[in-house]
């Protein structure tokens, strides 16, 4: 009866959407090398604490602006602490709040996405206008100034950043539905009496998921860099706590800059090398997420 | 198959217009007369083919009956309730009684979902069976459309087109309705899988006593399946006959152009062939008078300034034409293989 038969179906020829995704990912080198460096980057965040050599706060005037040595790997900086120790907890605090931000941010727009792609109308115009509102000020400006009238803070640089990058999602997701809308299998879900709820919880937003967890994934990196900007300026993560981007900042006088590099090649390798780690991903996953690839 | 004499859904003076947008305040500035007042019933039992070319408003009709698509106006009365009026809670107690299979296999499946949980959504929807009952109900659906019960956890990716028809039509079963509007089920399919398919619909319409709203744009497969056949232009029903009276004796021209490009298995057997003139005209803006005029072979004055009537031309033999006789008698198809 049947036009062709296919596998027996015990479970392990079962192939998920998720599976053959990771059997594509899989198959892309430098994307897989981004998750293993990204990998790496959590692993020595998360185990800071153990992995360091000193504690990143702790001042030592003996030993103040000396080079790598066996002692101090990356050497130490103006006020004797250690480089290294200091790039570790770095990893804690730049890593979270790009996490932290862009969860926030996808928050916001998963929510304001959907409803605005769902509803459609006169409260999709609304949100959207609002939308526009946000991407019409210059990011970097805003960001300063809320940054500079709620005050520098770890916990306030993931909000500024979370709340400012909301309409990118939002957009993402708004064009995914609207997609979604008129596909036939979320037409045959309320032809069965689905409530709306159940079409978006699981017709429609399983389906636009890819598009916006690529989009997370660059958002991470993106907001690493805002906060290493930020920091850059004083406007972010406050000392003595150290940030890839306040040790940067620590490091901006000129004498520091021509005698000292290496107060500050460490953290600067950190961001790139993360960055980089996370485009990778970011873009390995597009090409496995896509599903007109087969 | 039994076809009573009870009339199990009627759709009186059916309208749906799309708005078309435009200009800074997104005014209305026209309308797609997409279905533009049209009136059928279905007996109980029986299958009303709905015929048209492309764009003619088949599907659209198919959804305004359901109400996946708001009616501009007109009645749809199922079982002596006029559905339009319903409320959503009313409605969605009526979505167990009538069912939908869409043309596009690859497209009506949701691609994250296993097949056993799209077809047991139904079930879930309208709490009619939870956990092992549920489980056991997917099994029987799967293996009255022709699959095997194992199929259950696989995604829908991994079947061919004519397998996820099947699971379509076994979704639509899961809620034992009463009507099912089949939207071109079998088009998007190989010809080899077409038989199959339609041979499938039968027989469940058979052993389930259903019956079917069957949209295609292809007279052959209507032919097959159905006992009574409306021919749909641009938004109007033309024509609406029994099958066998509608194949013998066309009254409307474009009835007949249709019949006549229906190919014949027969290479030696020579007939004439009526070819229309130009496309369908816009939806946007209808000609004035009978809609087929533009490329009617046969137009008359009349037919461009007066729509002729929707009327019976004897044993339910509906057609709007201003010819008194009907089209001409022409040898245009095949009488029987």
């Amino acid at each position: 009866m049947n036009e062709e038969q296919i596998g027996t179906g015990t479970r392990r020829d079962i192939e998920s959407p998720w599976a053959l995704a990771w059997r594509r990912f899989r198959k892309n080198r430098l994307a897989l090398f981004g998750g293993i460096l990204l990998s790496l980057f959590i692993l020595v965040a998360i185990f800071a604490p153990y992995l360091a050599p000193y504690e990143p706060n702790r001042t030592n005037v003996l030993v103040r602006q000396q080079g790598p040595s066996e002692d101090y790997l990356l050497g130490t900086d103006d006020l004797g602490r250690c480089i290294l120790s200091r790039t570790m907890f770095g990893a804690r605090i730049s890593l979270s709040v790009g996490v932290v931000a862009v969860s926030i941010s996808m928050f916001i727009g998963l929510l304001a996405g959907s409803i605005s792609g769902y509803s459609g109308g006169i409260i999709d115009t609304i949100i959207m206008r609002i939308a526009d509102v946000f991407l019409s000020f210059p990011f970097l400006i805003l960001a300063i100034t809320a940054s500079a009238v709620l005050g520098p803070s770890i916990f306030n640089i993931m909000i500024i950043i979370g709340v400012l990058s909301w309409p990118g999602p939002a957009r993402i997701l708004r064009a995914e539905f609207l997609k979604l809308k008129n596909v036939d299998f979320v037409q045959a879900a309320s032809a069965l009496g689905a409530k709306h709820l159940r079409i978006i919880m699981l017709h429609m937003l399983p389906n636009a998921i890819p598009p916006l967890l690529v989009s997370a994934t660059l958002g991470v990196a993106s907001a690493i860099l805002l906060e290493a900007g930020l920091s850059f300026l004083g406007l972010g993560v406050p000392p003595p706590d150290p940030s890839w981007g306040n040790m940067l900042n620590r490091a901006r006088q000129l004498h520091f800059l021509s005698n000292m590099p290496w107060m500050w090649v460490p953290p600067g390798i950190a961001i790139f090398l993360a960055v980089l780690s996370i485009n990778f991903l970011g873009d390995g996953l597009r090409d496995a997420l896509d599903p007109r690839q087969e | 198959m039994p076809v009573s004499d009870e009339i199990l859904l009627e759709v009186n003076d059916l309208v749906k217009h799309f708005p078309i947008r435009g200009g800074v305040f997104s005014r209305t500035v026209g309308n797609i007369r997409a279905v533009d007042g049209i009136s059928f019933f279905v007996r109980k039992g029986e299958t009303l083919g709905l015929v048209g070319e492309s764009g003619c408003g088949k599907t659209t009709a198919g959804k305004v009956v359901l109400r996946l698509e708001e009616p501009t106006s007109g009645e749809v009365i199922f079982e002596g309730k006029n559905i339009v009026e319903l409320g959503r809670e009313g409605m969605r107690n009526l979505r167990r009684e009538m069912q939908i299979i869409f043309q596009d296999p690859y497209s009506s499946l949701n691609p994250r979902m296993t097949v056993g949980n799209i077809i047991g959504e139904a079930l879930e929807i309208h709490g009619l069976a939870r956990g092992k009952a549920k489980e056991k109900r997917v099994k029987e659906l799967l293996e009255t459309v022709g699959l095997t019960a194992h199929h259950m956890r696989r995604y829908p990716h991994e079947f061919s087109g004519g397998q996820r028809q099947r699971i379509g039509v076994a979704r639509a079963l899961a809620v034992d309705p009463k009507l099912i509007i089949c939207d071109e089920p079998v088009s998007a399919l190989d010809v080899s899988i077409q038989a199959q398919v339609i041979n499938l619909m039968e027989d469940l319409q058979n052993e389930f006593n259903l019956t079917y709203l069957f949209i295609a744009h292809d007279l052959s497969v209507v032919k097959h399946i159905s006992d009574r056949v409306a021919v749909m232009y641009l938004g109007k029903i033309v024509e609406l006959a029994e099958k066998a009276e509608l194949y013998r004796n066309p009254i409307h021209p474009y009835t007949q152009a249709l019949l006549s490009a229906i190919p014949v298995p027969n290479p030696t057997y020579e007939r004439e062939r009526i070819l229309l003139k130009g496309d369908v005209p816009s939806p946007a803006n209808p000609p004035p008078g009978c809609r087929f005029h533009t490329r009617c072979p046969y137009v008359m004055d009349i037919c461009k300034e007066e729509d002729p009537e929707y009327k019976d031309w004897g044993d339910e033999h509906f057609a709007s034409c201003h010819l008194e006789k009907g089209a001409p008698k022409k040898e245009v198809i095949a009488t029987e293989e």
